[in-house]
């Protein structure tokens, strides 16, 4: 026992001590550590799982990839056989992805929500905020921290994530999977999904904060996650105004070689039909030369559709405009958060 | 009381939560360096003054002031050496489950800017309170205790004690407040005292402030104001045989018992024949004027 030790004392010398306390950003951040560090160490050891996964699922892609030549490995070929079936690595890809687009849910409903609707519950917030700290600034630092680590995260998990959407539109055949569409677009671009992954995590604040409860603010997250989600799906491809483009017909989806990688294809316009040289046919032309309609027999006519699209070019300013738009969300989701807190009141009682 | 530095002062202090008032233009001077006891029954107000007085609550007008400085509802910063800290324990003594007891007074140092290890560490030596186990694995009375020594290791000038005893056994009730008087004497600390239970008070408290209805029906030293009121009973009568204030009237077919709060602090000394005096308890005391609260404000403002 240490001469600080009073007789009969059974505490460690360690702990005794006499100084100016905290208050100050290094307290904060380890306030901050040691309430979430369970929720932290989790995220970061999901984040870890889910980017390493990609990159190996991505590495014996890069393989095939290799012995096929860049290209789409022949079907039934030894080398196309570990990329097809249910759990085949383009499918597991895809599984992968699936998960990534998931992760700023995760991280509003684990992290976010229950940042100030625990400390309701469990009545910490009074605690906390009698000490000397200033709630706002209390609050502040917490979510910056905490934003900063998730953001960090997101960022290494959409490199992951586009590394392997990029593997997986070679292995398939760049013509049938476009880095433009679905989730593998959603997820890459590392900045949207950053933004988003914060977006969220103020997002589960604010209603935590709103609702001083935990389940209900994950439960409204949830719902808001998946109707914003839908919204995105259904909206992002007219986020510019598309282009125009007359093909000729094919069976297959291969526009590849005219219109150029990883394109949009938002409508493939069957109404009026071109004829080889570019000019509208009637109807009863068409009729004519197939009267059983089918595309082969107007493959086989040089006949052309009209297509709408987006080129793949616009690929970077799309991921712009999202991430505008996340981090319009997460801007109004901290205003809310802002209000809500400087309007709480407590009492002892 | 003007001569005493003040810990706490209430000006027209008024809180009304939607139709509901809580308190009611309050006005009153609390002395610093003392234990103060905050009495009323249950939704007196008590809570809802501490908790304005610790700036986690607005209030609707007024304004509280701790240490002459104004109390901030939205506890803007203030410059360390200027701002008098208060600390608010709230009733149902609040710690993190997941934090260990070191870890809670690592909370306390991260989060405050004074701090004594030493003090918050010796409360929780003096009560046995492990330091290594969670808070969520604490006793009741073992998680008052921790919540005691953070909110003193912040070495706060006012403490302000919501129903501190309430989870306490008789025994460590007594340590408690035992501890406490100690604290006091060697910090110069204010501690607000809230209770229900006046019987907790014996020995306790050195200054009195009753609340009944959202407004303080008797504030004073408490060693005066048993002195300055007198228990009168003698045969039926409508006034008591001395001058001063009657508090509480109560009368049988052939019997009258007065509380009177007397003119001066002195014991009249002689009664007049048939009826004796005798000296009022806190009990009786707190009792007494809280029924009387029942009657129309006026009567409790000249009560006062």
């Amino acid at each position: 026992m240490s001469a600080l030790s009073t007789p009969g004392s059974t505490t460690p010398a360690a702990y005794r001590g006499r100084g100016r306390g905290g208050a100050r950003l290094a307290d904060l951040v380890w306030l901050t550590w040691r309430q979430h560090r369970p929720v932290i160490v989790a995220g970061l050891a999901v984040a870890g799982v889910v980017t390493g996964s990609m990159l190996y699922v991505a590495a014996r892609i890069a393989t095939i990839n290799q012995e096929c030549k860049n290209t789409a490995c022949p079907p039934g070929s030894a080398q196309a056989a570990p990329l097809t079936g249910l759990f085949g690595l383009t499918n597991l890809s895809i599984y992968l992805i699936i998960i990534v687009l998931f992760l700023p849910l995760l991280t509003g409903v684990f992290i976010g929500a229950p940042l100030l609707a625990r400390e309701h519950e469990q009545r910490t917030l009074l605690l906390a905020w009698s000490q000397d700290i200033i709630p706002q600034r209390w609050l502040w630092t917490k979510f910056a921290l905490l934003g900063v680590l998730t953001a960090a995260a997101a960022a290494a998990v959409s490199a992951a994530a586009g590394h392997l959407a990029h593997m997986v539109s070679i292995a398939t055949g760049k013509s049938l999977f476009s880095l433009f569409s679905g989730a593998g677009f959603l997820v890459t671009g590392i900045l949207p999904l950053a933004l988003q992954t914060v977006a969220w995590l103020a997002v589960g604040v604010a209603l935590g904060a709103a609702y001083r409860r935990t389940l209900p603010a994950i439960f409204t997250a949830l719902t808001g996650y998946i109707a914003v989600l839908f919204l995105v799906v259904w909206r992002y491809p007219s986020l510019m105004t598309p282009l125009t483009a007359v093909v000729p017909f094919s069976g297959s989806q291969d526009f590849t070689s005219r219109l150029g990688a990883n394109i949009l294809v938002i409508y493939r316009g069957m109404n009026t039909i071109y004829d080889a040289s570019g000019h509208a046919m009637s109807p009863a032309a068409v009729q004519s030369l197939c009267p059983v309609g089918g595309s082969d027999c107007m493959a086989q006519h040089h006949l052309m559709e009209a297509l709408r699209y987006q080129p793949g070019s616009r690929i970077p300013d799309f991921h712009l405009i999202l991430a505008c738009g996340d981090f319009a969300l997460g801007a109004i989701a901290v205003a809310v958060v802002w209000w809500l807190v400087r309007r709480t009141s407590l009492s002892a009682g | 009381m003007s001569e005493e530095p003040s810990a706490l002062e209430a000006r027209g202090l008024t809180k009304r939560y939607r139709d509901v008032v809580a308190l009611s233009e309050c006005s009153f001077q609390l002395p610093a360096h003392r234990i103060i006891a905050l009495v009323g029954a249950n939704g007196a107000g008590k809570s809802t003054l501490m908790s304005i007085a610790a700036g986690l609550l607005p209030a609707t007008s007024g304004e509280v002031l701790a240490g002459g400085q104004r109390v901030d509802p939205h506890r803007r910063p203030r410059p360390a050496d200027t701002a008098h800290r208060v600390a608010i324990l709230a009733q149902d003594k609040p710690l993190y489950r997941d934090f260990t007891v070191a870890d809670m007074l690592k909370f306390g140092q991260h989060t405050n800017r004074v701090w004594d290890q030493q003090r918050a560490v010796n409360w929780l030596d003096r009560f046995e309170v492990p330091l290594q186990r969670r808070c969520g694995r604490l006793s009741g009375g073992q998680r008052a205790q921790v919540a005691l020594a953070v909110a003193l290791g912040g070495c706060p000038d006012v403490l302000l004690l919501d129903e501190p005893l309430a989870n306490l056994d008789p025994v460590a009730r007594s340590e408690v407040t035992g501890e406490l008087i100690a604290e006091v004497a060697d910090s110069g600390m204010t501690v607000i005292l809230s209770t229900h239970i006046v019987a907790e008070l014996t020995g306790v408290g050195e200054y009195l402030l009753l609340l009944a209805a959202g407004r303080p029906v008797l504030a004073g030293d408490i060693e005066e104001l048993l002195a300055g009121h007198v228990r009168l009973t003698g045969p039926r009568a409508d006034l008591p045989p001395c001058p001063g204030q009657i508090v509480r009237a109560q009368h049988t077919e052939r019997q009258s018992t007065f509380i009177v709060r007397l003119p001066s602090q002195a014991v009249p000394s002689a009664v007049a024949p048939g009826w004796s005096s005798g000296p009022v308890t806190l009990e009786q005391l707190t009792i007494t004027y809280l029924k009387t609260s029942a009657k129309p404000p006026r009567a409790l403002e000249a009560a006062v």
